[in-house]
């Protein structure tokens, strides 16, 4: 189901009339859990389809009781490598090509963030101290598909999803909340449905100007791209947290202002945090702890960082993707945040944190670095969309790109002097700017001619 | 769980000796904001330093998660550090 058709709407309202009519934790664990179901079931016409992500997560299941059994690390790491096997088999990542492939009625929707949680969950069961409650079969099937987080995220953490778990008997839905969280759904589908549906029809007609330079139609391409998957994506990720805040569930933000970073680092900060963060826990983390023992001067420290960073980024990029297009934009994610770590480790050393952060804040300084941070992410999600034979000029396109965060950021400055105070949440004004919106879904939901693109994190 | 009497001087002694720095002095809300040399790589540094000073073993999440130096006593106590 779509998050903008009637039948997610009926599904999600029958779950919360459900769910607010009986105050017990253990009804409404199995109302989310019988939601859940019905949502992960409606991508499959047909029971066999769901073959393939009902045998990864029984695997998951084994893995994570593995985890809790706490094995050596060479049995522990051999049953995490044949989950990760299994998972690019089901994928059919093209490296796997020479095997038997799976049956091609096998879906695979939502199989990537089930893999983050399940190997989160099972590392943490492995490093756990003695006492930790057991993961039973329902926590474990509403931590992976839960109906808020099953296609696209944001990665809980197991620990505040079962804290959350076992409070919900408790929760009970104050205005505030339920007009706080239907305003952010409604702006959730409206980004989804009208911005990204208008900045994807934006890009394509960038695409087709012949009377333009062709660094500059590219690099205005790969910026319009950018803002429609951060719309597609950011809306529905809002979406998920206000329908999650309907059911007493808080998940984690996934985007906080991407666009105000200065570099690489600091946009993985506010770009996808919950899958930076994983990455940085189970990845990064382990491999600075391994290269930490031997690695003992400030300098072998730096480097160890710079490659640690370079293989996490490579790896994540690799993630998004089957093809060898994701294996270069790894690579360009991966040398793009190694050469930013250095740059940064370097110019630390030299003028201390307080000088760089002096320097960050130089005008020049801070919108070229601003430019180039925005422009750069932007010219490698081109290997997402790119079309083959349409030449990429990359170095002028950067450039381009970069000219036009810059004009962007300065228009924005100027903008931002001018404040706006909104309108009082709960007050007339407020409940007729939700009216609006519900008015204009409602439009959209009904009007069949009307075509949303598809949610781009839905095919990882 | 109350701290063990040690704690406090000895991560003292552990953040001078990480940070290379023989004036550091720490409270409850120390973070990678005071400190000029605590990036996400001298974290993993002390992180390794901590661990083997209180011979405890910090899971990913553990040292990811930590914000503070108030943080880092209470999981070094709830570990029982020796």
């Amino acid at each position: 189901l779509d998050f903008l058709s009637l039948q997610f709407g009926g599904l999600a309202l029958t779950a919360l009339v459900a769910f607010h009519a009986v105050a017990n934790a253990r009804w409404r664990q199995a109302v989310i859990a019988l939601a859940s179901a019905v949502y992960v079931g409606s991508f499959a016409d047909d029971p066999q389809q769901l073959t393939g992500l009902v045998l990864f997560l029984a695997l998951g299941y084994g893995l994570v009781q593995l985890g809790r059994a706490k094995p050596g690390s060479t049995v522990f790491g051999l049953a995490v490598f044949t989950l990760i096997a299994l998972f690019a088999w089901l994928k059919r990542y093209s490296a796997l090509a020479p095997l038997p492939q799976p049956p091609s009625i096998w879906i695979t929707v939502g199989l990537s963030y089930v893999l983050f949680r399940v190997l989160q969950l099972a590392v943490d069961e492995l490093q756990a101290e003695p006492g930790r409650p057991p993961v039973g079969p329902l926590a474990y099937f509403l931590f992976t598909c839960s109906l808020f987080t099953f296609v696209s995220g944001p990665i809980q953490r197991y620990d505040d999803h079962r804290a959350q778990l076992s409070k919900l008997g408790d929760f009970s839905l104050d205005s505030a909340t339920a007009y706080a969280a239907s305003s952010r759904i409604a702006n959730g589908l409206l980004k989804v449905a009208l911005i990204s549906t208008a900045l994807n029809a934006l890009h394509l007609w960038v695409l087709k100007q012949t009377n333009v330079p062709a660094s500059a139609a590219f690099g205005a391409a790969c910026l319009v791209w950018l803002l429609f998957l951060y719309a597609n994506f950011s809306g529905s990720i809002d979406v998920v947290l206000g329908l999650g805040a309907l059911f007493g569930f808080a998940l984690p933000e996934n985007f906080v202002r991407p666009f105000a970073a200065g570099n690489l680092l600091e946009f993985w900060n506010g770009w996808h945090i919950t899958l930076s963060q994983w990455f940085k826990f189970y990845v990064f983390n382990p491999i600075l702890k391994f290269l930490g023992r031997w690695l003992k001067t400030p300098s072998s420290l730096m480097w160890g960082g710079v490659l640690g960073y370079g293989i996490t980024f490579f790896l994540m990029g690799l993630w998004h993707g089957t093809t060898s297009a994701y294996v270069i934009y790894g690579a360009l994610l991966g040398a793009g945040v190694a050469v930013t770590k250095l740059y940064e480790s370097l110019m630390t050393r030299r003028l201390t944190k307080k000088g760089l952060t002096a320097l960050r804040a130089r005008p020049i300084y801070a919108a070229a670095a601003h430019g180039f941070t925005i422009a750069y992410f932007a010219l490698t999600l081109s290997l997402w969309w790119r079309e083959p034979g349409k030449a990429m000029p990359w170095v002028g396109g950067l450039f381009a790109a970069a000219a036009l965060v810059i004009a962007a950021r300065a228009v924005w400055m100027v903008g931002s002097r001018f404040t706006f105070k909104g309108v009082r949440a709960g007050g007339p004004l407020s409940q007729l700017w939700l009216g609006a919106r519900a008015f204009t879904l409602a439009a959209i939901a009904f009007d069949t001619s009307f075509h949303v693109p598809e949610l781009i994190y839905r095919g990882f | 769980m109350s701290e063990p009497a040690e704690l406090r001087p000895r991560m003292t002694r552990v953040f001078r000796e990480v940070f290379d720095d023989d004036a550091l002095e720490l409270t409850d809300s120390t973070s990678a904001a005071d400190i000029d040399a605590w990036d996400s790589l001298m974290h993993i540094t002390l992180v390794l330093a901590v661990e083997r000073e209180f011979s405890i073993r910090l899971s990913a999440a553990e040292a990811g998660l930590l914000k503070n130096v108030g943080e880092l006593y209470k999981l070094v106590s709830a570990r029982g550090g020796k």
